[in-house]
């Protein structure tokens, strides 16, 4: 008997947007109850003195990663029907440095943006603007770098199949690196508060 | 303050050891599912949504070579004397067994009746060999496509240099922008016709 | 300043992040696909194209991907956007943390952090494009699914973004 979750829902249909909107409301939620809005908490992690942004991220990353794990082997949910996204190397290792350096300076992603204009902070709403002139003209000037856009497409390959190892055994990996970062990351935060009082007189 | 950090701990020790547990079980797939079981009750269902690639996809996955695929045309010997996808072999579903035993290599398989690669594909899955794809439209997809491609749109120049790497004659098809045709309508039911995008794959809603 | 009008402090992002986990956790199950953010603009940007030039975003390779059948407001990363406004918006109103501000650093001025965050969301949109996702879709999404290229793009920019905030950390201040 195949897994009942997924939900069958077609696109575009109340259920699925249902769906959509209950999940969009508990993403936004959590980010703003972190601070995640906040441009100067994110940047934070950027000038090492609040780690938040790495906490959250891989808290978030290792509960979905275990969650997704468990329920599929105890059959609640069919994972060949989970979508995962695609690898392109060149265009990805190049999108993450041009997007890396514009959160840097906008001190804000994407979905923080949202969240950050939600909450009346005018710099979340010139993200946001930024961000969609940003798609528009990349969208619209596309053509010119099909090449490069295409290169390096390797399918939904994960990193288990390019270590040659099972999932099981890449989750363990992910949550030790993840685990010895939250320690180095504590440790970080304490240092930096240390000599950020040091400093003063 | 106390409370928080014990709660740190307990989620760590949960995380610890669900991990650890998950690298001895190995493999996510329901534990009392064999695979040979799978195939027999679930045929149906995997049979109707194989993993599927486009033909422009493939395309750009032979001449960049970066994805190293094996292409396997199943439409028998004259057929595919006749012609073929390039870098295309031959085979049959007696050699599937000897094919699924190479987990790592990434297999295309095609045919011309939507049947026989639907079924190679969902035979392969039974055996364990999760890397198989099956070409959108056949070899007829790979024709119309990519051989005999038409040019339209922003996409015309990297269409046109990938049909002609394969000795393909594209067409440009002189359409006036205001009546290029919507998209087809976006219905995720099996057997629906989905929308495509420039490679021709099936629009997979991205990030 | 009253009681009624001090923000609450923000959660511990374990607690934060394990929470967020189980949201991303239920996305996969019910629908099949995680979060995402870029996508919804993407959207956005292709129906605006649309209306502007019918033919337009059909032809281009990049929005003709993104056209949805009904409007932008069938599109589930848009609807998912619209909760993420909504969510923020509440969360933050019981936190007492709603009120029109620019955040920026004591040495720079509202204008000059309006034009980074702009600019710096321009750059975003050129990334984002690229990578096939940005923060939530390909860091958060890609990442809990062990997907190789988001792996590689979390890298990328958070070495990027590291080298960037440094040459830039005296705006900060």
């Amino acid at each position: 008997m195949s897994a009942p979750l997924p939900l069958a829902l077609a696109a575009g249909s109340p259920g699925a947007l249902a769906v959509a909107f209950a999940i969009g409301v508990g993403f936004g939620w959590c980010l703003e109850r972190a601070g995640l809005g906040s441009a100067r908490k994110l940047m934070g992690q950027f000038h090492l003195t609040d780690l938040a942004v790495f906490k959250v991220m891989f808290s978030a990353i290792l509960t979905a990663m275990l969650g997704l794990f468990w329920l599929s082997r105890f059959g609640v949910v069919d994972l060949s029907r989970v979508y995962v996204p695609e690898t392109f190397v060149g265009p990805q290792l190049a999108g993450g440095v041009i997007f890396g350096a514009g959160m840097a300076l906008a001190g804000l992603c994407p979905g923080t943006s949202c969240v950050a204009a939600a909450t009346g902070r005018v710099d979340g709403i010139a993200v946001v603007a930024g961000f969609f002139a940003g798609i528009l003209t990349t969208a619209l000037a596309l053509p010119t770098i099909a090449l490069f856009y295409g290169s390096g497409a390797r399918g939904g390959v994960t990193l288990d199949s390019v270590l040659d190892t099972s999932q099981g055994v890449m989750i363990l990996v992910v949550v030790t690196i993840a685990m010895a970062g939250f320690v180095a990351a504590d440790r970080i935060e304490r240092l930096m508060a240390r000599s950020v009082a040091e400093a003063e007189p | 303050m106390t409370a928080i950090r014990t709660l740190h701990q307990t989620l760590a020790i949960a995380a610890a050891g669900l991990a650890l547990l998950a690298a001895a079980a190995g493999t996510p797939s329901p534990r009392d599912a064999e695979p040979f079981a799978r195939a027999g009750a679930d045929a149906e269902a995997a049979a109707s949504t194989p993993r599927v690639v486009g033909a422009r996809q493939l395309a750009a996955w032979i001449r960049d070579g970066e994805q190293p695929v094996r292409v396997l045309d199943l439409r028998g010997d004259s057929a595919y004397a006749s012609r073929h996808v390039p870098s295309a072999e031959p085979a049959d579903f007696a050699r599937l067994d000897s094919l699924a035993a190479q987990r790592d290599q990434t297999l295309v398989l095609y045919s011309d009746d939507d049947v026989r690669d639907t079924q190679a594909w969902a035979n392969l899955a039974a055996l364990g060999h999760d890397r198989a794809y099956v070409l959108s439209g056949g070899m007829d997809a790979w024709t119309e496509e990519v051989m005999e491609a038409a040019l339209r749109g922003d996409s015309a120049d990297y269409v046109a240099a990938l049909s002609r790497y394969f000795g393909g004659a594209p067409r440009r098809e002189d359409a006036h922008p205001m009546s290029a045709a919507p998209p087809s309508p976006r219905v995720r039911a099996d057997g629906e016709r989905r929308e495509t995008d420039a490679f021709g794959e099936p629009v997979r809603r991205g990030c | 300043m009253s009681a009624r009008t001090v923000p609450r402090p923000y959660a511990d992002p374990y607690l934060a992040g394990v929470g967020l986990g189980l949201v991303l956790l239920a996305s996969f199950v019910l629908a099949g696909r995680g979060l995402g953010a870029s996508g919804a603009f993407a959207t956005a940007a292709a129906s605006a194209v649309n209306a502007a030039a019918p033919g337009a975003a059909a032809g281009n390779m990049f929005l003709a991907e993104h056209l949805t059948t009904g409007g932008p407001l069938r599109d589930w990363l848009v609807v998912e956007i619209v909760g993420v406004i909504a969510g923020g918006f509440v969360s933050a109103a019981l936190a007492r943390r709603i009120g029109g501000r620019v955040e920026r650093g004591a040495h720079q001025s509202v204008q000059q952090r309006l034009a980074s965050a702009a600019g710096g969301g321009a750059l975003m949109g050129l990334g984002a494009i690229l990578a096939r996702g940005c923060t939530s879709g390909q860091a958060l999404t890609g990442g809990a699914l062990l997907s190789l290229g988001a792996w590689l793009f979390i890298g990328a920019a958070f070495a990027s973004a590291y080298l960037v905030a440094f040459a830039t950390r005296g705006s900060w201040r």
